[in-house]
């Protein structure tokens, strides 16, 4: 070899090729390869053997892809529109619950889907005028077969005719103190975080007012074709609607990003308070709505004899996506969701203080999450 | 759909729209990447379907959680990474299920046809092999190389340093050309992958 400059690596001979070198380190290949023949010899072989690849990697191009059409599936995939930025960020507790633990979405992305998943059972309105009041005392978690369940998810997505919820915007904030002030209870962070997560964002929405009519005729289609009792439903439309204060709710998001992007999620809020008629017997609706999970009727009987539906939030979880175990979170009862998807996993810790209702999820292990979850302070 | 340009989406104000949840950003993103993140997956899983699915869950990743806005990002380099490993992903998975089922033959085609069509897809069914049989890092780095990213971003979708770029992509180009051949020659054996 009759050159001044040392060879180059195989490595900046296929930077060369490729057009990626800096102007100086380019021309210094080019003057050695100039005066090297060995070092010529390789890079016309790289360059032989880039053609081949590239033309049989060219063979395995797909006809170009209709991004219109995939966007149409993928409009079809989230749940409705996606609203702005901050608010929606607000529904991803509820949005993790459904899309990655495939809990039953019961509306729209809205946070009315907190409303929702209580008024499965009071679908039926009785004439009276007085109105009960729902709020969440305990959390119940029910497993179900989703292949026993198959009318479920068009029950679900037929439920309501109208649903609407007050359009606010979240209000960033700079310390729980006035996140404290905002939301009118106090607002605990966690004093741990794993390691390279940093707070990203500390913010309140607001109190919301939602109202929904249940689409009754709909319901009544989907309750026959599955074989179950039409009675419970009401007869006059008027009947059908529902009501929910949804109280302020405030979230934390920490998020680092190492080979993969991990974002940690805390919310807080009160019970959202939901107006349904009074005098509905809850638990016979009750054990409509776990029918149509798939449970049989008399098992339904049972179980819903031993829930108290006017203050439980019942979630329930498909079995083959996600699972559940009870945990206790400063001495208080709560459930640890975990997703079944082994390359990406989604952990949900909820529980409930008092009158506060906490979660906190990340795609994390549970063991972190857990964690995160007992240094609230 | 109005077309964004590449320059448009390389912005760091654009990408914070899009890291902030912006509706529309995210659907110029979808417009502007679907078909690159297609053919990446088509690539590594040979069915439209397939491919289409992979795709989907990447851009449902992107929309379910946003990377933090604020912070650099090249989301071409990001997007094509995660459907790099959801494709990966399915190919364990489908290998796994082929082992449960035990079955002896795989769909690799077979190459006595002289038909021109037979034959490019008979080699696009050896490349997707090739691509499933080398090391992952490897086949990554050449899928991000063929889908048109530059050495930094491929750099910044997988980790490495951006001068170790071109040395894993040379190495990458062997050892595909290397498998490929073996394939060719019908030494190995599609269920040994």
């Amino acid at each position: 070899m009759s050159t001044t400059s040392e060879c180059p690596g195989d490595g900046q001979l296929r930077a060369y090729l490729d057009g990626q070198l800096g102007e100086p380190e380019r021309l210094a290949v080019e003057e050695h390869l100039a005066a090297c023949p060995a070092c010529e010899r390789s890079k016309q072989e790289m360059a032989a053997r880039m053609g081949s690849v590239s033309h049989l990697m060219a063979q395995a191009t797909p006809a170009a892809a209709d991004a219109e059409q995939a966007w149409c599936r993928f409009q079809g995939r989230v749940a409705g529109p996606r609203p702005n930025s901050l608010a929606w960020r607000f529904q991803t507790m509820w949005h993790t619950l459904h899309t990655r633990l495939r809990v039953p979405a019961l509306s729209a992305a809205s946070i009315a889907v907190v409303a929702s998943l209580i008024l499965v059972p009071p679908l039926r309105t009785a004439a009276a005028q007085l109105l009960d009041v729902f709020r969440v005392q305990q959390l119940k978690v029910i497993s179900f077969d989703p292949a026993k369940a198959p009318s479920l998810a068009s029950f679900t997505d037929t439920l309501f005719s109208r649903a609407e919820v007050d359009e606010v915007e979240p209000q960033p904030v700079a310390s729980a103190e006035e996140a404290a002030q905002l939301a009118g209870y106090a607002v605990r962070l966690p004093a741990y975080v794993p390691d390279g997560l940093t707070l990203e964002q500390l913010a309140v929405m607001p109190q919301r007012h939602a109202n929904a009519t249940v689409n009754v005729p709909a319901v009544r289609t989907l309750l026959e074709a599955a074989g179950l009792s039409t009675d419970a439903l009401p007869t006059d439309p008027d009947d059908a609607s529902i009501s929910a204060i949804i109280p302020p709710l405030t979230r934390a998001h920490y998020s680092g990003i190492g080979t993969d992007v991990t974002n940690l999620l805390v919310f807080q809020t009160t019970s959202p308070q939901v107006s349904i008629p009074a005098g509905m017997d809850l638990t016979r609706l009750g054990s409509l709505g776990l029918q149509l999970l798939g449970l049989w009727p008399e098992e339904a009987d049972r179980v819903s004899a031993g829930i108290d539906w006017a203050n439980t939030l019942v979630i329930p979880i498909p079995s083959d996506a996600s699972t559940a175990r009870e945990i206790s979170v400063h001495g208080y009862p709560g459930y640890l969701l975990q997703s079944e998807d082994d390359d990406e996993p989604e952990t949900f810790a909820l529980w409930q203080e008092g009158d506060m209702l906490y979660s906190v999820s990340a795609n994390l292990k549970a063991s972190e999450v857990l964690r995160v979850a007992e240094s609230l302070r | 759909m109005q077309l964004t340009d590449d320059r448009t989406l390389n912005s760091q104000a654009f990408v914070d729209r899009v890291c902030s949840g912006d509706e529309r950003a995210f659907e110029a993103v979808f417009h502007a990447y679907y078909g690159r993140v297609y053919s990446l997956a088509y690539r590594l899983l040979g069915r439209a379907d397939d491919a289409d699915e992979v795709a989907q869950q990447t851009f449902l990743r992107l929309y379910q959680r946003p990377l933090p806005p604020g912070r650099e990002h090249n989301l071409l380099g990001w997007l094509l990474r995660v459907a790099g490993n959801l494709s990966f992903n399915a190919l364990r998975a489908d290998r796994r299920r082929q082992a449960r089922e035990t079955k002896a033959e795989g769909d690799r085609p077979k190459a006595q046809s002289p038909d021109e069509a037979a034959l490019a897809a008979h080699r696009a069914a050896t490349v997707r092999l090739t691509l499933a049989g080398m090391p992952e890092r490897q086949a990554q780095v050449l899928l991000l190389r063929y889908q048109g990213l530059g050495y930094a971003e491929i750099a910044a979708a997988t980790g490495v340093s951006p001068t170790s770029v071109g040395t894993l992509l040379a190495r990458a180009e062997q050892a595909f050309e290397q498998l490929y051949s073996k394939f060719e020659e019908g030494e190995e054996h599609v269920h040994n992958l």
